[in-house]
């Protein structure tokens, strides 16, 4: 059974204009159908106003369709009564690392969540350190939020959804704000609890960089799904991916001009190693 | 300037006062607080001094931390000396026209002034030495009874934990967004009042944008976290051990202390 | 003219043991250059272009602009600030006033121009960023993230400065809408204008500065052109930056074997030289 199922999922609000008058509406979301299997490693991406957040905030139950269903383990996401089943089965972590955590030390903002889940206190303490331990922030659990770096207080973001044994983590921009290293310090514990403990994995991003690790895409674009496939699948369709205001990794781009200019490479080159791979063999012959 | 303010700030350390039990910190500050309203003369006044002074010893925070947080109450002292001094009636020590300086003046604005500079670091030692949130559990177990008449007790507590968790941040984006303006030419320091409180909307309204923003993502990230109110377990639940009891003891015993001294010992004035 | 002198910075100079913000401070900004300032976050940057409309002062050395002396005691700094621009990180967080043309009329009437004279700068602004006219009345809390950003970077623009200093103008917008951003300060820079873009990313800057200045703990660790910059890329990697990506592909191509140039940023151009190179083979 799929972890995740949407089908036609359609979200819309009402826009109202500047006296609070009804002025049409907006359709965020429009029919996305994805599945996602225990253990998936999934990237949406899009650019800024698709829907991909709106969508992926379909996930938690923080939102509900208009239209279509999401289930989640088995359970619809529309039931007031799954409402927390589902959200300790798919945690989320958000944009803005200052606007998610609720604790004053980073063990007390780890431990929030499986206070709310009623989790027997010796069993908090446990969870708290594996999983500070999983994103490699169990130095720092007497500190103060405050005095981290952003990429420091996103690891800290996604221990605490850790600590609530989800099967799912979704990811929403959660490198946004970041700089280059705490983007790297992000993606890195996001594959690692992917590949060490099998938990799924939906990554919202704008940044190709992220999404070659990813084993299924999805582009999003106007609230619709527009291409999906496997990161070598979407990377090589370069000149589509331009026309939804995205773009491909630089390597790939540079594979992709290469070939273009008549050298024989493979399509969708994700790395600077593949390429140098492939240049090599083009000289030997 | 803002950042002077240590008032409500926690203070990592490793001291007694730091482990002790939160709810007996918040008494303990009550009865510290009666004890300075019962001190009517010097020995209950020393005996407020002493208990301060120990407490200082023991919470192992640097003084000097300590009292920079009185700067930022300089100003209120400053008025609370000044009123009592100058218009309190009684024994003339020096006139001059319509200005005069009494005995009693000077003994009130002096014990006044005492009594607040010791009910600011009295406080501060117990936020210094308690994380909000133990300070917010315990408030929420001190006022459980209160649960009965329908208070939400609960909620309260919450709430004064994420104010104080956002106090630093909201800081920092005042002086940011300060700056931002001040970039555009805006100038927040007009001599003329109404130019001042018009100087400060394009601070304040940028501000409650940012601060109803940073509400609506903690709220939902609280929602994903499962946070619903009421039936919750704790990570670090509040647990009496025999320190706590002896503190306790210790504390009643002062505060018989100060009544004793009160009662026996005849007053200042 | 920016020309900061031997300038030192502490934000707490009366804390023994504080360590300073920005130290050895010595740069010249000639007018019309693209300079990019690049330093991973809590290095100084930010601390640096501060100094440039006088925000900061420095604790030791000068800052000048212009043959004037800018420190603590000099007047009228509302002069020195509508001549240098500065627009902060997520500059959309400053916008208040109830409609776009009011809010980028702020910073001319802080000038004290007249009202039409604040309207024709503020279009003239909005036009410069790309800001549809249709948008003028609409509450600037409506528009879009990348739209925001726009209305705020047109409301110092409006002061008509002769340096834009942006603190990471492009953080969190996708990549169309960077492009646009980085293309629009090009063109800015082509009438004359003195850019100063500070950034993380190198991928950003490469391409449009022709100077790089690199701080990495308040100091400035090189100041060169890109391709001077970019040939240390080991020590860029040790303070956490990193070598555009393409000029990492180059570099990597060349210890290969491959005969590139490893200084080029540009997909185009490094199409251009692995053709050559592999044509000699």
């Amino acid at each position: 059974m799929e972890l995740i199922k949407t089908k036609d999922c359609v979200y819309e609000y009402v826009k109202h204009d500047a006296d609070g008058n009804e002025c049409g509406k907006v359709r965020a979301v429009d029919g996305v159908s994805l599945d996602v299997e225990q253990g998936d490693f999934i990237a949406i991406l899009g650019a800024n106003g698709s829907g991909k957040s709106t969508f992926a905030k379909h996930l938690n139950a923080i939102l509900v369709p208009n239209e279509g269903s999401v289930y989640v383990d088995g359970k619809l996401t529309s039931d007031p009564d799954n409402v927390w089943d589902v959200r300790q089965c798919t945690g989320m972590v958000f944009q803005n690392p200052d606007n998610q955590i609720i604790g004053q030390l980073v063990e007390e903002d780890v431990g929030f969540g499986p206070e709310n889940l009623c989790v027997p206190t010796n069993e908090i303490w446990q969870r708290v350190e594996e999983s500070l331990k999983a994103v490699g922030m169990y130095a720092y659990r007497k500190k103060s939020p405050a005095k981290l770096s952003g990429g420091q207080k996103q690891r800290v973001s996604i221990a605490g959804v850790l600590a609530m044994h989800p099967k799912c983590i979704v990811l929403d921009e959660p490198t946004a704000m970041l700089d280059p290293k705490g983007r790297k310090e992000v993606i890195r514990a996001a594959r690692a609890l992917n590949d060490v403990e099998n938990i799924s994995i939906i990554l919202i991003t704008h940044y190709m960089e992220e999404v070659i690790y990813a084993n299924k895409v999805f582009i999003i674009d106007n609230g619709k799904v527009v291409m999906q496939g496997t990161p070598k699948e979407i990377f090589a369709r370069v000149d589509e991916l331009k026309q939804v205001g995205l773009e491909v990794p630089q390597v790939t781009l540079l594979a992709h001009e290469l070939k273009s200019r008549g050298l024989n490479i493979a399509d969708a080159v994700l790395t600077e190693a593949e390429l140098i791979e492939e240049l090599k063999k083009c000289s030997n012959l | 300037m803002l950042r002077d303010i240590t008032l409500g700030q926690y203070y990592p350390a490793d001291s007694l006062l730091h482990k002790l039990d939160p709810r007996v910190k918040i008494v303990g500050t009550i009865i510290y607080i009666a004890i300075l309203f019962v001190a009517d003369n010097v020995w209950g006044y020393l005996l407020a001094a002493m208990a301060l002074g120990v407490m200082i010893v023991m919470s192992k925070v640097p003084v000097r931390f300590i009292f920079k947080g009185m700067r930022a109450i300089i100003f209120l002292l400053m008025i609370t000396v000044v009123f009592n001094v100058f218009l309190t009636p009684g024994r003339v020590l020096f006139q001059w026209k319509a200005i005069k300086i009494t005995y009693e003046g000077l003994l009130i604005a002096g014990t006044m002034a005492i009594r607040l500079i010791f009910l600011i670091v009295g406080t501060s030692i117990m936020t210094l030495t308690t994380t909000p949130n133990q300070l917010t559990d315990a408030l929420e177990a001190l006022m459980s009874p209160f649960k009965k008449i329908k208070l939400p007790v609960h909620e309260v507590a919450m709430m004064m934990s994420i104010a104080l968790r956002f106090i630093p941040i909201l800081m920092e984006e005042t002086d940011k967004i300060m700056k931002a303006q001040m970039a555009r030419g805006a100038g927040f320091d007009s001599k003329r009042l109404t130019d001042r409180a018009k100087s400060l909307i394009p601070l304040l309204v940028p501000l409650f944008v940012s601060a109803f923003r940073r509400a609506n993502d903690l709220a939902m990230a609280m929602e994903a976290r499962c946070y619903r109110g009421g039936e919750r377990t704790r990570m670090k639940p509040l647990q009496y051990c025999s320190r706590d009891y002896m503190s306790y003891a210790v504390l009643w015993i002062v505060l018989i202390g100060a009544i004793v001294i009160r009662v026996l010992l005849p007053a200042m004035v | 003219m920016l020309e900061f002198v031997d300038v030192e910075y502490y934000y707490d100079s009366d804390m023994p043991g504080a360590t300073p913000a920005l130290r050895d401070i010595n740069l010249k900004i000639e007018d019309g250059e693209f300079v990019g300032i690049i330093g991973h976050t809590g290095s100084g940057k930010s601390t640096l272009v501060q100094h440039m409309n006088g925000l900061l002062n420095p604790t030791k050395g000068k800052y000048i602009y212009d043959g004037t002396v800018i420190d603590a005691k000099s007047g009228n700094l509302k002069e020195l600030r509508a001549k240098v621009g500065l627009v902060f990180q997520y500059p959309e967080h400053q916008l208040f006033e109830a409609t776009v043309l009011e809010d980028v009329c702020f910073g001319p009437k802080n000038m004290g121009l007249t009202d039409d004279e604040c309207k024709k700068r503020a279009v003239e602004a909005l036009d410069k960023v790309g800001v549809d006219a249709k948008y003028y009345d609409a509450s600037p809390f409506e528009l879009s993230g990348g739209q925001k950003r726009r209305v705020a970077i047109a409301g110092v623009l409006a002061m008509s400065p002769r340096v834009l200093v942006l603190d990471e103008p492009t953080a969190g917008l996708d990549p169309e809408g960077r492009h646009d951003l980085l293309n629009m300060l090009k063109t800015l820079n082509d009438e004359g204008m003195t850019i100063v873009l500070v950034s993380h990313s190198m991928d950003d800057v490469a391409k449009y500065a022709r100077r790089l200045v690199v701080i990495d703990n308040a100091y400035i660790a090189f100041d060169g052109t890109p391709t001077e910059v970019f040939s240390h890329k080991s020590e860029l990697v040790n303070m956490g930056l990193n070598v555009p990506q393409i000029t990492g592909i180059m570099q990597s191509l060349k210890s290969n074997g491959f005969d590139v140039d490893d200084t080029l940023f540009d997909v185009d151009a490094a199409a251009e030289s692995i053709m050559k190179c592999l044509d000699r083979k």
